[in-house]
Formats: C-alpha cells, structure tokens, sequence
C-alpha cells in the first residue's frame, strides 16, 4: 500500500488536505516502537530567519493578549491568526558588541552587528572574532534538539536550508558566520543545502519497493565492505595527525556514520511515498522558498525528519522580485537596513518585510494543509519560529530613522526586542492567537520550543539563557 | 581582508587613527611589519589544517582520473564552501565536511564507476591487458590498484592497502559482474581520507615536504587539481623538493591550460570580480549593461592576469599597462575602436587614454559602485583593502550616515564630493574618509558599469582629483595607479593573498612576516608577479611543515 501525491499537491499545497496514515497504522517496525516510547511526542521544530530584522511600526501589535488588530504588516495572515503568536521582547544579547557575561566580565567586540545577528540567533552565544583560524561560536538549538530527536529519524536528523550560496564577512569576522545559523558544534557549521530536489532525493531517493530481503542482505554486505574501507583509511589516518586534524577527520566520519545508518536503516522509507520530485532548476525565488516548504512539509509528512532551518536569504541579497511605486528593488537589501535614505529605504524593506512574512503564512497554510492519521494537521504538531537577530532598523541617530516610533524601532542594530513570530501548536504546547509582551533571552523561546520536542534535558539554552519562557501554552 | 557586507556602508569612519589601516587586531603596520618585531617571532612555517578538497579541486581530481568528459559532478551535487576572509575557497581551516556532503558524494563517485568502468580507455590505462575472464579478478583487481590507488591517493600505497582493495573488489565480484565489482572499489579508494583530504603529518619540529606532498601543494596551488604525470615521477624520484626544479615545474604548469584555476580561483577572488554576478546595475540607468558584457569584462581580468604573469610583467603593470583584453563589445562599452567580433584579444591602448590596468577595468569599477552611481567610498574602500591590505574599521554606529541627495531641500544641486565633503566635516569620518574618499575620486571619471563620463550624476564636470591629507595628491587614474604601485603595501598586499592562496589557509601575524621576506626577496630580483609567485612556492613556508604547537598558539 503506497500514496502518491499529485504534482499538483505537490507544488500547490493551498486547500489541498493531502491524508497519509498517521505514523501508527502504516509504520514499520522502528517506528512502532518508538511509538511505545513515552517520550516522542512526534513534533517538529521549524526556524526560519530572515536578516537584519524587521522594521516595527507595521509590524508589532499595539495591544497585548488575544483579539489584537492586526498591523498591516501582519495582515495577510489573518486567516491563520488562530495559529501563530507575536511574541515581543525577546532579546539575544550575546550578539550585542559590548556584552556582560553572568559572571560579569566584560566583552567588546566593536562592530559587526551583521555577522552577529546571523551567527548568534540560534546559538544565543558569543561569536570569537577571528579571521577564520580559530572559529569558535557554540552549538545551535536546533542541532542541540535534533541530537536528541535522532532516533526518530535517524537517517536525516535535520535539515538545514537557504536560499543562498556563498557570503562574505563582516568587520572582522570570518565569513562563515554570517553565512550559517545552524551550528553542529562550536566550531563547525551544519551544511546548508541550497536545492529543494537535492533534498526531496536525499529524503526519498534509493528505496526500491520491489527488493527481497535475501537482496537487500547482499546489497548491504556490499555497501558495508564499500564504507570499511573508507573507515580503515580513517583510522590509518588518524595516529598521524594533529588535533585540528582530527577534528576535521571526525567531521568526516560523522558522515561516513551517517551513511552508514542509511543504510542499516533504510527499511524505513516503505512508510510514505513522496510523489512527484520537485524540479531541479528553472524556478524563480519565490518558487524556490515554495518548493522548500513544501519539501518539508513532506519530510515531516512521512517522518524523515524532525528539525528544519531555514535561512530566508542573507544579509545582502536582492529582492528583485518586489517592487516599490512601480519600482523593482534593485539595491541589496544590507545596503538599504541602515535607511540612509531615509524614507525611500525604509519603504523598501518594509516591502521585503512584508515579503517575508508572507512566507510565514505560506508555511503555516502548508502545514495545515497536510493532515496526520489521527485527524490532526502538521500545523497542530509542529512549532515554526519565524523572525531574526535585530530588532529591524537602521543606523546610528540619522535623519532617515527619525519617522519610526522610537519604543518599536531602535536607532541601531540592537540585538534587543527582536521580531520573532511562532507559528503552530507544537501538539497543544503552544495556544496561539495572541501578542506576547515578554522580557527574556531568546534562547527562553528555544528552550521551550525543545520541551515541546519532548527534549527535557535542555534545562536552560544560550550564555544568557534562564529557562522555558512562561506563558506559551 | 574580506570585508563584502562593510563595503556598503563605510560612509563613515572612525579608528583610523595614524597612519591608514591599522586594526588592533593586526600585527604592527600592516603588510609591513617591522624588521624588529619579525626578528623576534622568527616565524615558523606552520602547518595547514587537513585540508579537504574543494568542489572544484574534486572535478578536476576526477577529469585527471577519468576523463575531461566528466563535467562538475561535485561542484553540482556538493554543499557550496565556506569562503575565507580573503574570499577563497580553498581555506582548510572553513572546509567543513558532514553528512550531506559525503553522501551527494558517495552518489556522485558510485556514477562515476558505473559510466567509466566499461570504457575502453578507461580499462586500457588502469587494467593494461588484463581481462577478468581469462586472468582472474584477483589479478585485474591488483592490477587496477597498482595504476590507479597511487594516483587517487596522491602516494605511495602500502601493500596493505592494496590488498584491502583487491579483496574488496574479489569480494564484491562474487555474484557479481567484474565491472559492477571494480566500480564499488572505486567508490571505496575515493571516499577514503586519502582521496578527499590532502593530508600532512606534523609533529614537533619543522618537517620538509616529502616530494608526494610538495607534489599535491604544487599541483592544487596552479591547477587547483591532483599532480600530473610527471610531478608523480618527480616525486617518485626524490627531486622535486629543489630550487631550480620546483622553478621549472612552475613554468610547465603556468604554460599548461591547467593554469587556467589559478585565474579563476586566486586572481578573480582576490579581485572580486567573481562578485560581479551579484552586481545589479540599475537597467533603468545602464541600459548597456548585460551578461554579454559582464562576460567580456570578467574575461579582460583574466587574461589580463594571464598575460601579466605569461610575459613576466612588472608588478605595477597591476594598475598601470598601456594594453588591455578586449572584444568588439567590450571596446565599444570603453568607447574604443577598431576592434571588432567577439573574441577577446590583445589591444594596445592609444596614446592619452586613461584606460589601463585593473583599476580601469570594467568589472573592478562595477564591482565598487552602487547600483544606481558610483560609490567613491566604495572604490577606495577596496583599494585599500585589496590593493593595500589595510581596510578602514567599520564606521561607529553613533555618527550621522552620509546624505547622498543630489539636492538640498532649497533646491541647490550638490554633488557626491561635496556631499563627502560635508560628511568628513565631522573629526571621526575624518580620519578614515580622508584616505578612502581621494582614492576613489580619482577613478570618477567612470560611471558604475565602467563607461567614461565626463560629467557626473548631477551634470557637474568630473573633478578626478584626489588629494590625502599629507598633501600627496593625483589626478586620473593612472596617476593614481602610479601612486599605489609605489606603496610598499601594494607588492606586500599582493604577496599576502598569494600565501594565503596558495597555502589553503588563513595567514597569522606571524605569516605576515614570512610575506615581508618573499616580497624583499621577489623585489631584489626583478620584483614581477610571477616572481613573486615563485618566490612564495620557493619560501620555506611552502615547503615545509612546522609542529602543531607553535601555530596553535599563534591563534
């Protein structure tokens, strides 16, 4: 018994409640008994970035709790509006030039506000300034959250997108931070993967229905031998070289593993047939962001994975698919955060604002689109954060902020009352529908997004972080 | 160096205080340090972190293995790399690899099995006249590792490992064709360490290179590929770790289309000008500009290079040549004539033009302007940072950002010099500005895409004066190309991007001092390009590996 999806289903998604069995009725034997585990409370963890914030006076609501009017900015998500709360307040302080460690000493990074927002949003630690040599940042939630969830899904612990290639740096630090939320480790970033059909057949490719066990056995004898000898090569390699070595070395073999555990495990792709692949080229930007949603909307949908980042574009790209007054938005959008001039950017990025928030509905609509087998939607067992590491606007005390309301729009990059959105009800951890005034770490958010998870151990997330934010459910 | 996201926004600096570029971070005076201060650190040569091999460095390994039909299978399926500060990608130190990688690779070496195991050249080079059917897997299998192992792994292999191949591929033959057997054992020796990784012991003590290692430095720093043939041999025989040869190999391998790499992935990165596909013009205004050009203009800047280093050129040909690489549609964008077609060929440049040079080149001056105007801070902001290695720090967050409205509200026309005038009023822009500002006023007289103009944005006449606060000034591009080349910074500058290259790693303050000797050195021969390149191969920072603690400590 297998489902297909239409391609139709497949890149629409809007109104299409596309019904799969629910992990219990068609699961394989892994899967039932991690069912008996207490623990899987079966939700997904969703982040999804955009840089340099978001500009505020459309953005927060003017008043707190359930039944607030929604600001412009927010308005095209009104028919999901049950389904996400504004949460205001938040701060990650670690990604502040100056910062005051809890044991009260004292650092100053200067500039690079940029490289931070990025870098820190889902570590909530301290970026090491460096030219590249000796990185150093600290694990991100999501990596921290998938290491636990691994045994669900073990073949694809998490996902981590964008929409991007390459990056520069920014004031000193190596470019590497500002290219990556997602960090596996203090040191190593997680690999960002671009195109939504490299993912779609890295989640569904190599299964082969019709295979017998006796092949599959042989199939695996082969593959096994294959990896060995990769390993051997590993361990020949490893007495010979220094620690940094190593560290890449191990690096490696955590993929190698990984391959590894595909294989031994790939029993489990019989659960869900995807349907039709995404196409591998030939879209537009705002088709690639749909293609990705929809992508994991069919990972979560057949339980490849648990955790997903997204980075919706970096610092300085171009949104030439929006326009203002008739006028397509030619400059790079870091070009314009600083507002230095004045109203003309400020419009521009509130366009792209708008854009992306957009993006957000698009999700949470995917997501309730796609029924569980128990009559529950994605959107009801999934929590996607939605927002970025500034609080939106601009540049030092210039002409160009003078017209935003100074309590909702800093005349600086700050790292403080950040623009965060969450969407979902991570299976009644979370209630929605209301504006959440707060003062906490962002990292409280994310530590209560893991509880959700069923992943407990995190007592506390980030350098500055105290616990679960009160107040979600 | 590599500070893209900044180049936008330096409209307004401070923490330049002194002399330009001078971030504590750094060690004293940038690109020169003192002799004293280097004297004390005795820098050691150090050692690169195990390097991965870059997407494109895996493509050209598997044409050098397999064929030059075998495409960019890597650089497709692969993640894309992390750039080093100095915007390559070839930085040991931010090649990560994990699980996405090495699976898209394992799917990409498992094809490259399947298509080149049943070919006959393929066969004829690595099998010889062994065939399965009559003398055994075993055999072939030996055969094949004994041809192909050394090659893909860049060494000498031990008799172990080829028989761990050997028995792989007996064992996978069982049930199975030979062919289908060969083509796992292939993935197998290419998903190993040896393949992917370029690695170097190093212990206590400054170790030399054996000649495998000295080899793949060569091979990947020119080809950004594996050894050939001959380097194979050369290091086989124990004589490749040699001034004169090492000389003589460089001069093959500058000859050799190969070459090209280096072109792509030094001269272009550290020019930026690979972020010219990034650039958006606005159509509105440069209605001319399209990918056609685009095209042409990248070119012009590799062959430039090209030919720079080719015919041994001064190195302040850099910013000052009276040639140029142009097609029909190039020149007539440069409004020069008598060229015609699309191929990019060798112009001399008419006497009194004020084209010549990277600074005149259409793909630098689009690079650092805006869309929509030139960006006179943007340009000298590169200069410094690309052609000095000094950058200005970011501008502080607590100054007022520059206004650049070609009118008043009263209605008067004010220009963009006058607008930086106002702007450098405050002390803090100052200090910075006054370095940055002159730099890129001098190459005013081209618009954002590179187009001679002779009147600005607002109709005003184009004033290409640049004066710094010392009182040292230059008007037009090639005074200040003459200006720049006669900056000790410049030759130290394009030193430093050169280790850093052709290392694959990010340069320390201590590496900065073994820039300063290769540069003293290239400069007391006849001071060109390629000399400084082959002085950097020649340094013992090339050729050696330094023990773990000095450098670990040093970061």
């Amino acid at each position: 018994m297998s489902f297909r999806l239409s391609r139709r289903a497949f890149l629409g998604g809007a109104g299409a409640a596309i019904a799969l069995p629910y992990l219990e009725a068609m699961a394989p034997r892994t899967m039932r008994e991690r069912a008996r585990a207490a623990e899987d409370r079966g939700v997904r963890l969703v982040w999804m970035w955009v840089p340099h914030g978001i500009i505020r006076r459309h953005f927060t609501p003017s008043t707190e709790g359930t039944g607030y009017a929604l600001p412009s900015m927010l308005q095209p998500l009104e028919d999901v509006r049950d389904h996400f709360d504004v949460i205001s307040g938040l701060h990650n302080r670690p990604g502040q030039g100056r910062y005051t460690y809890p044991d009260g000493t004292v650092s100053d990074d200067g500039p690079g506000d940029h490289a931070r927002d990025t870098g820190t949003f889902l570590t909530c630690a301290r970026l090491r300034k460096t030219d590249g040599a000796d990185i150093r940042n600290g694990q991100s939630i999501d990596q921290l959250a998938a290491q636990h969830l691994r045994e669900f899904t073990p073949q694809i612990p998490n996902l981590s997108l964008s929409t991007f290639g390459g990056y520069g740096g920014d004031s000193g630090y190596a470019p590497i931070y500002q290219a990556n939320i997602s960090w596996v480790n203090a040191t190593t970033p997680a690999e960002r993967e671009r195109s939504p059909r490299a993912v779609f057949d890295r989640l569904f490719a190599g299964f082969d229905p019709g295979e017998s066990a006796l092949e599959r056995e042989r199939r695996l004898a082969l593959e096994r031998s294959v990896l060995d000898g990769a390993l051997d090569d590993i361990s020949r390699l490893r007495g010979r070289l220094g620690t940094r070595d190593n560290q890449k070395l191990d690096e490696y073999l955590e993929g190698i593993r990984a391959l590894e555990v595909r294989l031994e495990t790939s029993e489990g792709r019989a659960a869900c047939e995807p349907g039709t692949p995404p196409p591998d080229s030939g879209y537009d930007f705002p088709t690639h962001v749909q293609l990705f949603f929809d992508v994991m909307a069919l990972a979560f949908q057949c339980d490849r994975t648990r955790v997903v980042t997204l980075m919706l574009q970096k610092q300085g790209s171009v949104h030439d698919h929006l326009s203002v007054d008739g006028s397509t938005i030619t400059a790079n959008h870091h070009g314009m955060s600083h507002l230095e001039n004045g109203d003309s950017d400020i419009r521009r990025i509130e366009a792209i604002n708008h854009w992306q928030v957009r993006q957000f509905g698009n999700l949470l609509r995917r997501l309730q689109a796609s029924e569980e087998g128990d009559g529950s939607t994605l959107l009801d067992n999934t929590l996607v954060c939605f927002g970025g590491g500034l609080d939106g606007t601009g540049h030092s005390s210039g002409r160009a902020t003078g017209d935003l309301t100074p309590q909702r729009s800093g005349p600086v990059h700050r790292h403080t009352n950040l623009p965060i959105l969450l969407g979902g009800h991570g299976r009644g951890a979370v209630r929605g529908g209301r504006h959440l005034v707060v003062d906490a770490p962002l990292g409280d958010l994310y530590t209560s997004m893991a509880h959700a998870a069923g992943v407990t151990e995190v007592a506390r997330f980030g350098l500055d972080g105290t616990g679960p934010l009160s107040g979600l459910g | 160096m590599a500070r893209l996201l900044t180049v936008s926004l330096v409209v307004a600096l401070a923490g330049c205080q002194g002399s330009i570029g001078e971030p504590s971070d750094r060690p004293p005076s940038t690109g020169n340090p003192s002799a004293d201060y280097c004297a004390r650190l005795d820098p050691e040569p150090g050692y690169v972190t195990l390097h991965r091999l870059n997407r494109l460095e895996m493509d050209r390994s598997f044409a050098a293995l397999f064929g030059d039909d075998v495409g960019s299978p890597a650089y497709d399926a692969l993640p894309g790399e992390n750039e080093s500060r100095a915007g390559f990608v070839n930085d040991a130190d931010v090649l990560t690899i994990g699980p996405v990688a090495v699976e898209a690779l394992d799917g990409v070496l498992a094809t490259l099995g399947e298509t080149y195991v049943p070919r006959e050249d393929f066969r004829a080079r690595y099998l010889g006249d062994c065939d399965p059917a009559t003398d055994g897997v075993e055999a072939c299998a030996g055969a094949f590792a004994d041809s192909f192992l050394p090659r893909a792994w860049r060494r000498p292999v031990a008799t172990t490992e080829r028989d761990a191949f050997v028995a792989l591929v007996v064992a996978a033959a069982d049930g199975r064709s030979f062919d289908v057997a060969l083509a796992q054992g292939i993935r197998s020796a290419l998903l190993a360490p040896s393949f992917l990784f370029r690695p170097e012991t190093h212990g206590v003590g400054i170790r030399e290179l054996d000649g495998y290692e000295l080899a793949s430095r060569l091979s990947f720093a020119l080809w950004a590929s594996m050894p050939d043939d001959e380097l194979f041999e050369l290091a086989e025989a124990g004589t490749l770790n040699d001034d004169d040869v090492i000389r003589s190999q460089m001069d093959r391998m500058i000859a050799d289309p190969r070459f090209d790499a280096f072109l792509d992935e030094f001269a272009t990165r550290w020019l930026k000008v690979v972020k010219l596909a990034y650039a958006s013009p606005d159509p509105s205004l440069f209605s001319s500009y399209d990918s056609a050009l685009q095209s042409a203009m990248v070119d012009e800047t590799r062959l430039f290079i090209r030919h720079v280093i080719e015919e041994n050129l001064p190195l302040s040909t850099l910013v000052v040549a009276d040639f140029t690489f142009l097609n029909e549609r190039l020149a007539t964008h440069y409004g020069i004539e008598g060229v015609t077609g699309d191929e990019m060929r060798l112009v001399r440049l008419p006497d009194g033009t004020a084209r010549g040079g990277l600074l005149t080149q259409g793909s630098i001056l689009t690079v650092t302007s805006q869309p929509t105007r030139t960006s006179p801070v943007k340009r000298g902001e590169y200069l410094l940072e690309r052609f000095l290695c000094a950058p200005p720090p970011a501008p502080p967050d607590n100054v007022e950002a520059l206004n650049d409205d070609t009118m008043d509200p009263d209605g008067t026309v004010v220009t963009l010099r006058e607008r930086l005038a106002q702007h450098r009023e405050n002390p803090e822009c100052a200090t910075c500005h006054d370095v940055m500002d002159p730099l890129g006023f001098a190459l005013e007289a081209f618009d954002a895409v590179g187009a001679w103009r002779e009147v600005d944005e607002t109709g005003a006449p184009i004033d290409s004066l640049g004066e710094l606060p010392d009182g040292r000034s230059f008007e037009g591009p090639r005074e200040l190309g003459a200006f720049l080349a006669e900056d000790p910074r410049f030759s130290a500058c394009v030193g430093e991007h050169l280790l850093g290259y052709t290392l694959g790693r990010s340069l320390s303050g201590s590496d900065l001092c073994i820039v300063d000797r290769i540069v003293q050195r290239a400069n007391a021969r006849d001071g060109s390009l390629r000399t400084l390149l082959e002085e950097t191969l020649l340094d013992e920072v090339f050729r050696s590996v330094g023990t773990n603690d000095s450098t670990e400590v040093g970061r």
